[in-house]
C-alpha cells in the first residue's frame, strides 16, 4: 500500500512540474495576446478621442485581465504622485517591475518599454505608427511563444511524466 | 499653502516652482491674475496689471519644458490643436499661452520645438460682474437683445460673458456656450468648473462656429454665447443663430467703435446688424453702451 502511494505521489508530482512548465508557456501566450489587445485600445483611444495618456492607463488599470490591471495599476498609482519623474520614466518603470511577474519575457519588456519614446510626445498619428510597429514585434514574440508552448510545452510535460515513472521504476 | 485658484493654476508647474509662490502673502496670492515663466529669468507674477519678480532662481529652459509637459498631461496629441493656437487650457479654464520656437509647414504653426516662455493665465469666477443695469438693457421686457461686448485683452470679457450666462441660465433661459478654449465653463470630466446656471447646455473644445451650429440644431437655445469672434465662420455662425431666433452674446479685441470699425472682419458683423447692442469694457472695466 505504501509503496502504491509513493508511486502516486513521484508520478504525480513529476507530472505537475511538467504541467507547471507547459501552464508558464500558456499563459506568456495569454499576456502576449492580452499586451497586444491593450496596444489596441490605446491606438483606437488616440485616434478616436485623442484621449490623454494619463487617463488611457486609468481606464486599462481597471481592466479585468490581471496581467494588465497589474501593469497600468502601479503605472496609475505613479502617474498620480506630484513628483519631478517624467512618464517616460513611470511607463518604463512600471513595465520593468511588473512586467516579469505579470509573465512577459525580458524581449516583450523592452519592446514594450520602446514605447515610452513616442508615448504622448507626438501627434495622434506618430504614436500611432509606433504602437503598429510595436505590435508587429510583439506579434512576432506571440508567434515565438505559441510555437514553444507547441513544441516545447508538450516536450516539458511527457518528459516530466516519464521521469517521474522512471524514477519510480528505479526506485522499485 | 496656496489661494484655491492660484493652486489649481500653478498644479502644472514641477513642485520647486511652486514653493516660490507659496511666499506670496495670502492677500496677493487671491489678487494674482497671471505666472509669467521665461526661460533664464526669474518667474513672475501679474498683480494688478503689474508684473513682479519671484524668488532669485532663474528659470531653466528644461523647468518650461516640463511644465507644459505636466499641463498637456503628458499627452500632446490632446492639445495639438490648441498648441497650433498657441494656448492650452488646463483643469479650471487656465489658460497657457507658449512661446518659443516653432516648427512651420505651409504656413501653418506644426509645433514647438523649444519653449521660451509660458504665460499661466489664472482664470477666476467673479459673481456679479454683470450688474443689473446691464443685464436690465440686455433682457428688456421678456425681449433677449444679440449683445457684444468690445475689449482689448485682460478686461474681463469672458468674466462678463460668463457671468451673464450664469443670471440669464438661473433665470429659466436656455442658455448654451460655444466653449471653444474650454474657459467659458472650463467642463471637467464633463462636469463644468465654473457656475454657469442651471439651464446652460456646454459644446467644448470645439471650433466655436462648428460648436454653435450643433448647439443651435439639436439644443434650441434662447440664448448662444461665443467668447471672442475671430473668424468669418464664427461670424457666419453668430449670424446663421440670429437668423434661428437665438439671442447671441459675444465678445471681440477692439479698443473702442473706431478700432472695431477699422477691422475687415467686423465690418460684415456690423453689416449684418445682428447684435442691436454694442458695449465696450473700460480699462477701470466699467461697461459703457456704445449702441
Amino acid at each position: 500500500m505504501l509503496k502504491i502511494m509513493g508511486i502516486v505521489l513521484i508520478i504525480g508530482s513529476f507530472t505537475g512540474i511538467g504541467i507547471s512548465q507547459r501552464r508558464q508557456f500558456r499563459s506568456h501566450v495569454t499576456v502576449l495576446g492580452d499586451m497586444l489587445s491593450v496596444l489596441d485600445t490605446i491606438s483606437n483611444e488616440l485616434s478616436f478621442h485623442l484621449t490623454s495618456i494619463p487617463d488611457i492607463v486609468k481606464q486599462l488599470a481597471g481592466d479585468s485581465r490581471p496581467a494588465v490591471s497589474q501593469i497600468f495599476s502601479a503605472m496609475r498609482d505613479s502617474i498620480a504622485k506630484d513628483d519631478n519623474l517624467s512618464l517616460t520614466f513611470k511607463w518604463m518603470k512600471a513595465f520593468k517591475d511588473c512586467g516579469r511577474d505579470a509573465g512577459l519575457s525580458e524581449d516583450d519588456i523592452t519592446i514594450l518599454c520602446d514605447l515610452s519614446d513616442f508615448i504622448g510626445k507626438y501627434d495622434a498619428q506618430a504614436q500611432q505608427k509606433s504602437i503598429d510597429y510595436a505590435k508587429v514585434r510583439l506579434s512576432r514574440q506571440l508567434e515565438i511563444a505559441s510555437d514553444e508552448l507547441k513544441s516545447k510545452g508538450t516536450v516539458y510535460r511527457t518528459c516530466c511524466v516519464a521521469a517521474g515513472i522512471l524514477l519510480v521504476l528505479i526506485l522499485i | 499653502m496656496l489661494e484655491k485658484r492660484l493652486e489649481q493654476a500653478a498644479g502644472c508647474l514641477p513642485p520647486q516652482l511652486r514653493t516660490v509662490l507659496e511666499h506670496l502673502p495670502a492677500q496677493e496670492q487671491a489678487r494674482c491674475e497671471e505666472l509669467r515663466l521665461r526661460a533664464g529669468q526669474l518667474p513672475a507674477v501679474t498683480i494688478g496689471g503689474r508684473e513682479r519678480l519671484l524668488g532669485d532662481r532663474k528659470l531653466a529652459q528644461s523647468e518650461l519644458e516640463e511644465t507644459l509637459r505636466r499641463a498637456t498631461a503628458y499627452s500632446v496629441h490632446t492639445f495639438a490643436d490648441s498648441l497650433r493656437q498657441g494656448f492650452v487650457t488646463v483643469q479650471g479654464g487656465h489658460r497657457i499661452g507658449v512661446c518659443g520656437q516653432t516648427a512651420v509647414q505651409d504656413g501653418k504653426l506644426l509645433s514647438y520645438r523649444h519653449i521660451s516662455s509660458l504665460n499661466i493665465r489664472v482664470a477666476r469666477q467673479i459673481p456679479g460682474a454683470a450688474g443689473a443695469a446691464l443685464l436690465g438693457q440686455i433682457w428688456e421686457g421678456g425681449q433677449i437683445h444679440s449683445a457684444l461686448f468690445l475689449a482689448p485683452p485682460g478686461r474681463g470679457k469672458t468674466t462678463l460673458l460668463r457671468d451673464l450666462a450664469r443670471q440669464m441660465s438661473d433665470s429659466g433661459i436656455r442658455t448654451a456656450l460655444a466653449d471653444e478654449r474650454a474657459e467659458l465653463a472650463a467642463l471637467y470630466e464633463g462636469v463644468p468648473q465654473f457656475d454657469i446656471g442651471t439651464h446652460t447646455d456646454v459644446i467644448d473644445g470645439c471650433p466655436k462656429a462648428e460648436a454653435a451650429m450643433i448647439l443651435v440644431k439639436t439644443m434650441s437655445p434662447q440664448l448662444l454665447v461665443l467668447d471672442e469672434i475671430t473668424s468669418e465662420r464664427d461670424v457666419r455662425a453668430a449670424e446663421c443663430a440670429s437668423h434661428c431666433g437665438t439671442a447671441v452674446l459675444a465678445s471681440a479685441h477692439a479698443w473702442d467703435m473706431d478700432d472695431f470699425r477699422l477691422r475687415p472682419l467686423y465690418r460684415r458683423l456690423l453689416d449684418t446688424q445682428i447684435f442691436t447692442k454694442i458695449f465696450c469694457i473700460g480699462s477701470d472695466r466699467k461697461i459703457i453702451p456704445i449702441v
